[in-house]
């Protein structure tokens, strides 16, 4: 490694470093007596209870919410997606997908598709799979599936959706938006947008901690549990209660990450929404590395993307991302970013790409840098 | 609370939590129990408001959606619905 400290490019995966907030929040549930929330009737499990409340509150809030009852826990964006389709789908349900779902999606619909005779369909989407609004318009005079599923950010170059266009083009058919690309990073209104299933992590625009995940389940939308069990509630009886949250949240909740949770929206306010950094900062990347003679880019410059995706001519893209770390001290991730559906839409299965993804505390020091190691490595690949 | 005259329930520790937030912004005095021994509480919590509070404090509950499962009163020492 040629620095002292790395230059981190792959906030996508997941966010670092982490606000103080976070860090402080975490430490105080070790530091001081963190009972089970919800278990018991003493000071410190109703303490627990209290940021678990005040978490789901502020995450309510993020997603313009009405009710935080319906910002159900979970332990990640992965899991939230799957209550969302083995609680909704039903045998021989349609379901419409965009063509960049990442596997989170797509691997639990191909279980479903077997298991449940499921019948998927991709929707049209431009070179870079923006969705088509023309041919998604002539689509939706066909009767509504159970279920569409739309990515909001790529993981893979960043593209966002329309989420306005699309829920006006399609008014009747419950939305799964998985923004795992974008809590934290664009503005989200899960009451505006009539958003009927939302699910992301926290740990990658918000800054949270890992293995903390929300799903926020329309009020109107009756999903079945992933799991049953012990939820502190109506322990008289032996039947799953009814009422959300508690329904969606059987067992223990991960008590120390909801806590960091809680610290990263108690920064967020004075830091913001991240969708303007990063993309200043993407920009100012695709349009360094579109100079350099060798470079295929996948990510465009005008200010839509949210990380940036490239090959490098004769040259694979885990040998480049492995230069860059050994040679430069740059930290960024090779390969098809468990999406290999966006990767054969985009033309670049089933080798991949390299991915750059900026954050908090980038600077643009760090991706002029960035540029410069692309350059040296497109000068000579191999 | 001397006796804690009003004791409301409700199916969650989160429903619980929401009705304390709600009766606090409305300017009720409320306190959070354990749940007395009476009652088959749903989540081990209740929320007791003054006995003079009950039906207005009940009334701002539901105009927030946030309605007790069920309520009681303390009468001769005994919990009463």
């Amino acid at each position: 490694m040629t620095r002292a400290t790395p230059i981190y490019l792959d906030h996508a995966a997941t966010s670092w470093p982490k606000p103080p907030e976070v860090l402080a929040e975490i430490a105080l549930t070790f530091q001081t007596l963190m009972a089970n929330s919800g278990r018991s009737g003493h000071a410190a499990a109703l303490e627990s209870a209290r940021r678990v409340f005040q978490t789901r509150a502020g995450l309510a809030r993020l997603l313009g919410a009405a009710r935080s009852d319906d910002v159900i826990l979970t332990h990640g964006c992965t899991e939230s997606i799957n209550l969302v389709l083995k609680g909704w789908l039903r045998p021989h349900d349609r379901v419409w997908v965009s063509p960049l779902e990442h596997n989170a999606v797509m691997r639990p619909l191909l279980r479903l598709q077997r298991e449940r005779g499921l019948v998927v369909e991709t929707l049209a989407a431009d070179p870079r799979g923006r969705l088509d609004l023309e041919a998604l318009r002539r689509k939706s005079r066909e009767a509504a599936p159970r279920l569409a599923i739309v990515q909001h950010a790529s993981n893979v170059h960043g593209v966002v959706q329309d989420l306005a266009a699309i829920r006006q083009l399609l008014p009747d058919c419950p939305l799964l938006v998985d923004a795992a690309q974008t809590l934290g990073v664009l503005p989200l209104d899960v009451s505006a947008l009539r958003i009927d299933f939302l699910a992301a992590g926290v740990h990658k625009g918000l800054l949270g901690p890992t293995g903390v995940g929300v799903a926020y389940l329309a009020p109107d939308r009756d999903v079945a549990p992933l799991s049953e069990g012990g939820t502190g509630s109506r322990s008289e009886s032996l039947e799953q209660p009814t009422a959300r949250p508690d329904r969606y949240e059987s067992g223990t909740p991960n008590l120390h990450g909801i806590a960091g949770t809680l610290g990263a929206l108690r920064s967020q306010p004075a830091r913001g929404l991240l969708g303007g950094h990063k993309t200043r900062l993407v920009q100012l990347l695709v349009r360094s590395l579109a100079e350099i003679e060798g470079v295929e880019l996948q990510s465009d410059a005008d200010g839509t993307a949210l990380c940036a995706s490239f090959r490098i001519r004769g040259a694979s893209p885990d040998r480049v991302a492995l230069r860059l770390e050994r040679q430069h001290g740059i930290l960024c991730r090779p390969g098809l970013h468990c999406a290999p559906a966006a990767h054969r839409h985009l033309g670049t299965w089933p080798v991949g790409t390299v991915r750059m993804s900026p954050g908090w505390g980038t600077t643009e020091d760090d991706l002029l840098a960035a540029a410069a190691a692309v350059r040296e490595i497109a000068c000579r690949p191999e | 609370m001397d006796p804690p005259a009003c004791i409301l329930v409700f199916e969650s520790i989160h429903q619980v939590l929401a009705a304390e937030q709600s009766l606090k912004e409305g300017g009720f005095w409320c306190d959070l129990l354990p749940a007395p021994r009476e009652i088959s509480s749903d989540c081990g919590m209740v929320v007791a408001v003054k006995p003079d509070d009950c039906e207005r404090a009940r009334a701002a509950l539901a105009a927030a959606f946030r309605s007790p499962r069920a309520w009681y009163r303390f009468a001769s020492g005994r919990l009463v619905t």
